[in-house]
């Protein structure tokens, strides 16, 4: 946590990755889980335990991810690191290396940038598709609304893509709270209420595993919920995060996987915006895959690459 | 039709004989080309919302192709191989039917023995996939893929360049023959 975000009428009282690094009854630094026979070669496109089956479905011919940047802003200076295994061996590396290894091995593909959550400078966009990571929560007290935080350019030009000008994965929030309510301290993460709304944000909450219609998940204990807000409800999705196998929790390990997929849609149609992957996303979002489905909790459902990568019909 | 291939320009005796020397020599149904398209057919993807498509309504096969061969004695040591192949068709496939024409040459060795030298070209028969017209809706519109594919990562446009066009890969055949009796 660090105090940052000095503002007119308002003071950011910290940024906060949003990764938990053990959990209980999840697995510890010690003891995390070994993938044995997985290729630690990323080129060698291993579909790691911890990964939706569909996204090595998805990879199976061509594109996975070229000709889209993803941008991880997150935390890539602390001294902050924690240990964890994506299936490339057990490793200490910053909150920011985590979510940014882990969206490289979902978009193998795509053009990688990092900026540290602490630079303050606007977020450049490169050429074609962009997305944007956000891994991390700027916590102040609750009360305000988004208008009234003194945004620094890093998080203004943020704001400002989130209207369609590149694709903004959010982590919903570890607070087991709705999106944009306070937590049990009360603070509220103003930077997903200023993207509430926004045509090409999505929130993204953990789930406790990726979901089958056999094998139904569940919300993560630990994940903000879509809550009662239409808007939030509209552009919110889950995917697994399989904490028990990486040693990883938190919603700052489901968006990663939410920007991958994006920049695999964005490699297939290469001519649509933003929105229109941010919409794609949302659309073929499944139900049917979680227990006791209701937007409230869940927003739109699961997200399903291989749903938001195949048509509507065919003939 | 045999005397036409054989004896162009003789006369109605001469075409009887050559029908009196065709023999049957092989019928078979399925071919290389078929199976390749029973292996098509045998995937699966779900739509967008969640429809599933099953490649078996264009891949499916109510006729396999069959290939029926001829053998017309020329000489006593020679012989004109020839046939037809049916072709085979479905929603999204077409097999053409073909011609086959070849010569056998054959050389008794000894009272006992015989060896002879074959080979035939088959004369169409090739196998062509056929597109799809794929709706993506807002994200990709109306395209044009090929229909197993267009499900996939790939651009809808690319998946166009996996369109199965192949000939028979058995089009030509060569054969070499020994043959002892004892």
């Amino acid at each position: 946590m660090n105090n940052l975000r000095i503002t007119n009428n308002l003071r950011i009282t910290s940024i906060a990755a949003l990764g938990l690094v053990v959990q209980a009854g999840g697995a510890s630094a010690a003891s995390l889980p070994t993938f044995a026979g997985a290729t630690p070669a990323l080129s060698a496109l291993t579909v790691y335990s911890w990964m939706s089956p569909e996204i090595g479905a998805a990879w199976t011919a061509g594109y996975k991810g070229q000709g889209v940047t993803i941008t991880f802003v997150d935390d890539f200076k602390s001294a902050n690191k924690f240990s964890g295994n994506l299936g490339t061996g057990t490793q200490t590396l910053r909150h920011g290396e985590w979510t940014r290894l882990e969206g490289s091995m979902i978009a193998p593909s795509a053009a990688i940038v990092s900026q540290d959550f602490t630079s303050g400078r606007s977020v450049t966009l490169a050429r074609g598709l962009n997305v944007v990571n956000l891994s991390y929560a700027m916590y102040a007290a609750a009360g305000y609304t988004a208008n009234q935080i003194g945004w620094s350019a890093q998080e203004s030009s943020i704001i400002k893509y989130a209207a369609g000008s590149a694709v903004i994965a959010k982590a919903a929030g570890n607070d087991s709270v709705a999106v944009g309510a306070a937590n049990s301290s009360g603070q509220v993460d103003y930077l997903n209420l200023a993207l509430v709304g926004k045509s090409s944000a999505i929130f993204v909450g953990a789930l406790n595993s990726n979901g089958t219609t056999t094998q139904k998940a569940s919300l993560a204990w630990y994940s903000n919920t879509a809550g009662d807000n239409l808007s939030v409800q509209k552009n919110f999705l889950t995917v697994g995060v399989a904490g028990d196998k990486t040693g990883l929790y938190g919603t700052s390990f489901a968006a990663p996987i939410v920007s991958g997929y994006a920049a695999v849609l964005g490699s297939k149609f290469t001519g649509a915006s933003s929105t229109q992957i941010t919409n794609q996303l949302l659309a073929t979002a499944r139900q049917d895959t979680l227990t006791n489905y209701s937007a409230a909790v869940y927003g739109r459902g699961e997200a399903s690459i291989t749903r938001a990568l195949a048509p509507k019909s065919i003939q | 039709m045999v005397a036409l291939l054989l004896l162009a320009g003789g006369d109605a005796a001469r075409a009887y004989d050559a029908a009196e020397q065709t023999f049957l020599v092989n019928v078979r149904q399925g071919t290389p080309l078929s199976d390749r398209v029973y292996k098509l057919s045998m995937g699966s993807y779900e739509l967008s919302g969640g429809g599933a498509v099953d490649f078996r309504r264009w891949y499916g096969q109510n006729w396999t192709e069959m290939r029926v061969d001829f053998m017309t004695q020329v000489t006593e040591g020679a012989g004109i191989l020839w046939g037809l192949s049916s072709g085979e068709w479905g929603p999204k496939y077409r097999i053409a039917p073909g011609f086959k024409l070849g010569l056998i040459l054959q050389s008794q060795l000894t009272p006992q023995s015989s060896i002879s030298i074959s080979f035939t070209s088959l004369i169409g028969g090739r196998l062509r996939e056929k597109s799809c017209e794929a709706d993506y809706g807002d994200i990709g519109g109306v395209q044009s893929v090929n229909c197993r594919l267009a499900a996939s990562t790939m651009q809808p446009s690319d998946t166009l360049k996996y369109l199965v066009n192949m000939k028979p890969p058995d089009r030509f055949w060569v054969g070499l023959r020994y043959q002892a009796r004892f």
